[in-house]
């Protein structure tokens, strides 16, 4: 008797949590910060998305322009190969971010301007880099 | 020299290991001693090889032999020697040899312990611990060699050095502790499909492994909790918990094994839930290596994982193989699990924690989904998907809050079935107490999953600490004791029960960290030397700015004055703005860093980082943060270790 | 390379094989006699004690009806006679 009313009881709580679950995912947070697309610079220009995104790319080499009244105001380019996207963002960039860097920005994007209120570097690009640098020699160039 | 020993010894333990397994079937198929003794010992040399193999790479990071390429890749001359021991799990190749060498540590200690005991099972568990060695050696010697020479075309002057994220104390302390627990696991995952093998699925097995788990979780809780204590002090956004698909590795076999932990009881005492305990198990160890899957393939993009290699189909082969094969014996010992004991009411202690696993396996399969999604999604529609903190906390907030309600019911409940007056009598007061709790939230205007939360932790708190009471009367009931006294010695008489009570009040501790993060501030402002801002109820001074140049890196200071409403100084933050590397001639190589500078206290955390800098002008930018009630997360985490030390101390026979 | 190294390396290795050799060129030993089984059931009426002894408290603090504790504790109580009178059987 007991047996199966645990049994029900557990075979309910599965069900439920498992309708919760699937509703979350179908409905994530309303502001869209729960799950969002993670798109190229390509995917973005061709979808012109306005949603809420995440948007990865490479910083374009000598586009960071940072305001000279507030150095929490940055814009630059995220690029793609020949494609980039600007893009606003303001607040404390991380150490890593500069020219070259794979990053990933998050916010909207509007009339032609991506505006993030996030923005994460890939990777710490030292750490894992080839050792060629000043500190090695190559032995075919001396 | 010494790689070519390191090399060797790897390549040694990996025959080894082969021969091993040869001899031990020889035993299985003949019975004969003698194999069973050669195997053991071969175990034995598999172990001390790997270990040996450790040490020798420990010791090219110290003497910065660069000729390795790891330590080329991890350390640098200017590297202090507590980070050059660290860099020994800090990439790929070297943590993975960390892996073998607490797995052959784990396996010295087993071989050595059950010399002569468990004659059935022992064998079996010998074999599947060094099957597991064999799989880590092949990963070693074939895959990810880290004593594989640097490129004969250079020579190297200086190394790499460590990641700077990575040279903080915590740190050094939380992948050993974390890997404690993880390979931990090992062990008890050997005895199961040991049982499963020799057809022994009563408690024997669990008997032998109980006390060894509960010091495994210790570990694996201590770890996850310090990964947090590490994110918080140094990654620099304010929080703890990210539900990054790494931090989410380590938590999901830290919900199983929790799991575990408990229905390991009713097995132990009851005999019940036979199959469930080794499901669980299996869960729990095939998680662990997922969870090494998950942060060393790079398969998520991730902070942690700074690489993307090729032995994403090996780890995740072999956690199908483990999975494939414990499955299939599970089916193929299905008849064995029969227990003649049923449950007998809905209010038994069998029943609770039969409903704390349930849930505990829910909430990590939540969080499996969650990892997992992006993967699935990019598969199924072609659309990458990430998925975010908010989904997780959405999805795990009211399955936590119900499981932190359990904790509050679990104490309460006797083996076999609890009487209703013994509900009335011991609910009164606690649920009183969650009623004034959740009044003085609405008063202060608390609202939403922050109000049952606090209203909780006011229930679980006074259950815990009424059982306490009750023990100690009962105890000066009978025998003449002063509070303390009885206390101690109720305590002593059944640390496993009482040890278990506080590792649960150190959880409600650390849900009352959990809720206070509803109340997180921050604000970003650039500030003048000299100039003052206000912040909330705070004002924050900017009284100095220091340059100094330390060992390995060069650092400004920022001294920031904090004072309170009443005008008083309360403390003196000093973030720091670093650049590690700075006598890199090229600029681009040198690595800016930002310290971070903490105040710390019961009530709140004022937290600041030091983002950037104007030299000329002496502007900082400053982010400041304050974040209530994030102290007693930490705190929690040293009850939750002191509890399972009190449960843990060995009983006096 | 040198020479010593080499000799070091054969040496330690020769170590090790013999190390794990030994114990099959002996003469057959048996199975070391299962001492542990008296030991388990040592281990298991200790364990039953304890639940006996977590049962007087449960029912001290009034957790659980008279009927139901003299219910357990009969049982416990049965089955503590029987580990007994195995580890009896088994010693003698």
């Amino acid at each position: 008797m007991a047996r199966h009313k645990i049994l029900i009881a557990i075979i309910g709580i599965s069900i439920i949590t498992a309708f919760w679950i699937t509703y979350v995912t179908l409905n994530p947070d309303q502001n869209g910060t729960g799950m969002m697309k993670f798109l190229s610079v390509y995917e973005l220009r061709a979808t012109q998305e306005s949603s809420r995104v995440r948007l990865g790319g490479k910083v374009a080499t000598g586009s960071i322009i940072i305001s000279a009244t507030d150095k929490l105001d940055a814009s630059f380019d995220l690029a793609q190969g020949e494609a980039s996207i600007p893009v606003k963002f303001y607040g404390t960039r991380p150490d890593l971010f500069k020219d070259d860097a794979e990053i990933i920005v998050e916010g909207n994007y509007h009339s032609g301007m991506f505006n993030a209120d996030q923005l994460q570097v890939k990777c710490a690009s030292r750490y894992e880099g080839t050792l060629r640098d000043e500190s090695s020699y190559n032995l075919d160039e001396l | 020299m010494i790689p070519v020993f390191g090399g060797l010894s790897l390549s040694l333990a990996l025959g080894l290991s082969f021969i091993a397994f040869i001899i031990l079937f020889l035993f299985i198929r003949t019975g004969d001693y003698r194999f069973y003794l050669a195997g053991w010992r071969c175990v034995v040399m598999v172990s001390l090889f790997s270990i040996l193999a450790t040490l020798l790479l420990l010791n090219e990071l110290i003497q910065s032999n660069f000729d390795v390429d790891y330590v080329a890749h991890y350390t640098s001359l200017e590297t202090p020697l507590l980070y050059k021991v660290t860099a020994l799990w800090a990439g790929q190749a070297g943590s993975l040899l960390f892996w073998l060498f607490i797995l052959s540590i784990y396996c010295l200690i087993v071989l050595f312990q059950n010399r002569n005991k468990y004659t059935q099972l022992m064998p079996w568990v010998i074999l599947v611990l060094v099957s597991i060695q064999f799989f880590f050696l092949i990963i070693t010697n074939f895959v990810a060699n880290p004593f594989s020479p640097t490129d004969v075309n250079f020579i190297v002057a200086n190394g790499n050095g460590l990641n700077p994220l990575l040279q903080n104390l915590t740190m050094s302390i939380h992948p050993p502790t974390l890997y404690l627990g993880y390979v931990g696991f090992s062990v008890p995952f050997a005895f199961a499909i040991a049982a499963l093998i020799t057809g022994d699925t009563s408690p024997l097995w669990i008997r032998s492994i109980r006390r060894w788990t509960l010091i495994v979780w210790m570990f694996q809780s201590a770890g996850v909790i310090l990964g947090g204590w590490w994110a918080y002090q140094e990654l620099g956004w304010g929080g703890y918990w990210a539900w990054d698909p790494v931090e989410n590795a380590s938590f999901m076999p830290w919900l199983t094994g929790t799991a575990f932990l408990h229905s390991i009881i009713i097995q132990e005492k009851k005999d019940m839930l036979r199959m469930w305990n080794i499901v669980l198990i299996v869960l729990t160890f095939s998680l662990c290596i997922f969870g090494t899957f998950l942060t060393r393939s790079g398969v998520m993009s991730s902070v942690h994982s700074f690489t993307a290699s090729n032995l994403g189909p090996l780890f995740l082969g072999y956690v199908f193989f483990n999975l494939f094969i414990s499955f299939g014996l599970i089916i193929y010992r299905k008849s064995d699990f029969k227990s003649k004991r049923r449950i007998k009411s809905f209010t038994s202690r069998e029943s609770g924690f039969l409903f704390n696993n349930v849930i505990f396996v829910i909430i990590c399969f939540a969080v499996f989904w969650g990892t997992i999604f992006p993967v699935i999604s990019e598969a199924v529609t072609g659309t990458k998907i990430t998925v975010g903190a908010p989904f997780f906390n959405q999805v795990t907030i009211p399955i936590g809050l119900f499981l932190l309600f359990m904790t509050g019911v679990g104490p309460i409940l006797v083996w076999r079935r609890t009487s209703k007056q013994a509900f009335i009598r011991n609910f009164s007061l606690p649920i009183a107490f969650g009623l004034v709790s959740l009044l003085g939230g609405i008063i202060i205007g608390m609202s939403g999953y922050v109000i049952i939360s606090f209203a909780l932790i006011g229930f679980v708190t006074a259950v815990i600490l009424e059982e306490f009471i009750r023990g100690i009367r009962s105890r000066r009931k009978v025998q003449n004791e002063t509070v303390i006294t009885a206390l101690i010695s109720m305590v002593r008489k059944n640390r496993s029960r009482y040890g278990g009570y506080i590792v649960h009040l150190g959880i409600v501790f650390m849900f009352v960290g959990f809720t206070g993060r509803a109340f997180n501030q921050e604000l970003e402002f650039s500030i003048k030397k000299g100039q003052s801002q206000k912040f909330g109820s705070y004002q924050f001074e900017f009284i100095s700015l220091q340059e100094l140049e330390r060992p390995n890196h060069f650092a400004w200071v920022a001294g920031l004055n904090v004072w309170n409403d009443q005008n008083e100084i309360i403390t003196r933050l000093s973030p720091e703005k670093r650049i590690y590397f700075h006598r890199d001639p090229n600029p681009d190589r040198r690595q800016p860093h930002s310290e971070l500078s903490i105040f710390s206290t019961v009530f709140k955390d004022i937290y600041s980082i030091f983002s950037g800098i104007d030299i000329e002008q002496e502007i900082a930018y400053i982010k400041i943060m304050i974040n209530p009630l994030v102290w007693w997360v930490w705190l929690g985490g040293w009850v939750l270790v002191a509890g399972t030390l009190i449960a843990l101390w060995p009983h006096k026979e | 390379m040198d020479l010593f190294t080499p000799l070091i390396i054969i040496f330690f290795f020769t170590i090790g094989i013999m190390f794990i050799v030994q114990p099959l060129i002996e003469s057959p030993g048996a199975m070391p006699q299962p001492v542990f089984d008296v030991d388990e059931l040592k281990r298991k009426k200790q364990i039953l004690y304890r639940q006996i002894k977590e049962l007087e408290t449960d029912f001290s603090v009034g957790k659980l009806s008279q009927k139901d504790y003299q219910k357990s504790r009969d049982i416990l109580k049965r089955n503590v006679s029987d580990i007994i009178q195995q580890i009896r059987h088994t010693s003698s």
